[in-house]
């Protein structure tokens, strides 16, 4: 018993002793303090005869491989075009020219799948609208935009998937989709998808 | 208890590496924004290495807007512009000596800048289900100056500040010294 305590005490010493002496190899001051990035929050509500039944909020919708081809293309200055996966999984090449033209689909699906940052559509959309148009706010460091779609069910359907898709070059290239906890909804219930996308947290 | 003078210097080793060489932490976004700064004295040997987050301004913000609907974004001159269809255009890496630097979301200029340069062509990896983004600049200077003040450059008909920050402390580059500046942009790292 004692000299496991010591044994694990000499241990806990290294430790400390090695990461002390390793930040003293670096002459360097790192400071994450200041939050910079962007957040998805997704926010999904159910409404049946107009009354609000359900609600569900989620931190850190994840982007796909499209959305990290569109800001390499902003933050590139020298290339001239990205290729990326449409819809139908075909590739594409699009110019810079053409991206970020500002059209958006927001889209529901039935897939349970999970999130792969290749996924090009919904595993099993089963609707697509376009999104409102972005609302944008600020308060010091943090900027927030928000856009959202409404989808009124014909039919009794069990949601679980949520995504959305920019049109660029004439073709359609999913950004987001991410998994949501199923929604059991009947014919004639309203699902809205809102998106906030945080700058700086 | 053979085996102690191994484990203990396993310990060790393991916690020095991780001390030494990770020097980005704290990834908690969807996507986040680094820049790393690196001072060289005029013999080429590193003086300074700072890693922080770089917050982004209304002009990143616009540009994101964009994606999914119209939106306009305040260039440096200050002047309210609707951004139209696409993003050809260069991108620079400004350093400035403006004091004192009160990064905001509303930022379109450095305080007090002191040179930009086109950044290098940007590299871009997935592994896993996360993308990394990184570009970089480099600043030789004939004279001593101390910077405060980084920031990212969109130049598409005008230039357009997508990220600024103060330095936690200012950073002095010596007269024939090098200053680089690498932004690293991850996405997905935190979710």
């Amino acid at each position: 018993m004692r000299k496991s305590y010591i044994f694990l005490v000499l241990v806990i010493l290294a430790v400390i002793s090695g990461w002390y002496l390793g930040s003293l190899t670096k002459n360097n001051q790192n400071t994450f303090g200041n939050r910079g990035g962007i957040s998805v929050d997704l926010i999904v509500k159910q409404y049946r005869n107009g009354t609000l039944i359900s609600e569900q909020y989620k931190r850190g919708d994840p982007f796909t491989k499209n959305f990290v081809l569109n800001m390499y293309g902003l933050l590139d200055g020298w290339g001239s075009s990205v290729t990326m996966q449409d819809e139908t999984n075909t590739a594409r090449s699009i110019g810079y020219g053409s991206l970020f033209s500002g059209t958006a689909y927001v889209g529901i699906g039935t897939g349970t799948n999970a999130f792969d940052i290749n996924n090009y559509n919904l595993i099993s959309p089963i609707a697509w609208v376009q999104s409102s148009a972005t609302s944008t706010s600020s308060i010091g460091t943090n900027g927030n935009i928000s856009f959202s779609a409404s989808f009124p069910l014909s039919s009794a359907a069990t949601i679980t998937e949520v995504g959305v898709k920019v049109s660029e070059g004439g073709y359609n290239f999913l950004i987001l989709r991410d998994l949501i906890t199923p929604i059991n909804a009947n014919a004639g219930d309203t699902i809205t998808v809102q998106y906030i996308i945080r700058l700086n947290g | 208890m053979k085996k102690l003078p191994v484990v203990l210097l396993s310990a060790f080793l393991i916690s020095f590496l991780a001390s030494s060489t990770l020097p980005l932490r704290e990834e908690r976004e969807t996507m986040d924004v680094f820049v790393n700064l690196k001072v060289y004295d005029e013999k080429g040997a590193l003086i300074k290495d700072i890693t922080m987050r770089d917050p982004l301004t209304q002009a990143m913000g616009g540009f994101v807007s964009r994606l999914f609907s119209a939106a306009s974004a305040t260039d440096e001159s200050g002047t309210s512009r609707s951004l139209g269809t696409g993003v050809s255009g260069p991108l620079y890496i400004c350093v400035g000596t403006g004091s004192p630097v009160n990064p905001a979301y509303s930022d379109y200029k450095l305080v007090y800048p002191l040179q930009c340069i086109q950044a290098s062509q940007a590299t871009m990896g997935i592994a896993g289900n996360r993308g990394n983004i990184s570009l970089s600049a480099s600043f030789t200077f004939s004279q001593q100056y101390t910077i405060t003040e980084v920031g990212l450059r969109k130049y598409l008909s005008y230039n357009y500040l997508l990220a600024h920050d103060a330095l936690p402390s200012p950073i002095t580059v010596p007269a024939g010294g090098k200053l680089t500046v690498t932004y690293i942009i991850r996405i997905n790292s935190g979710v």
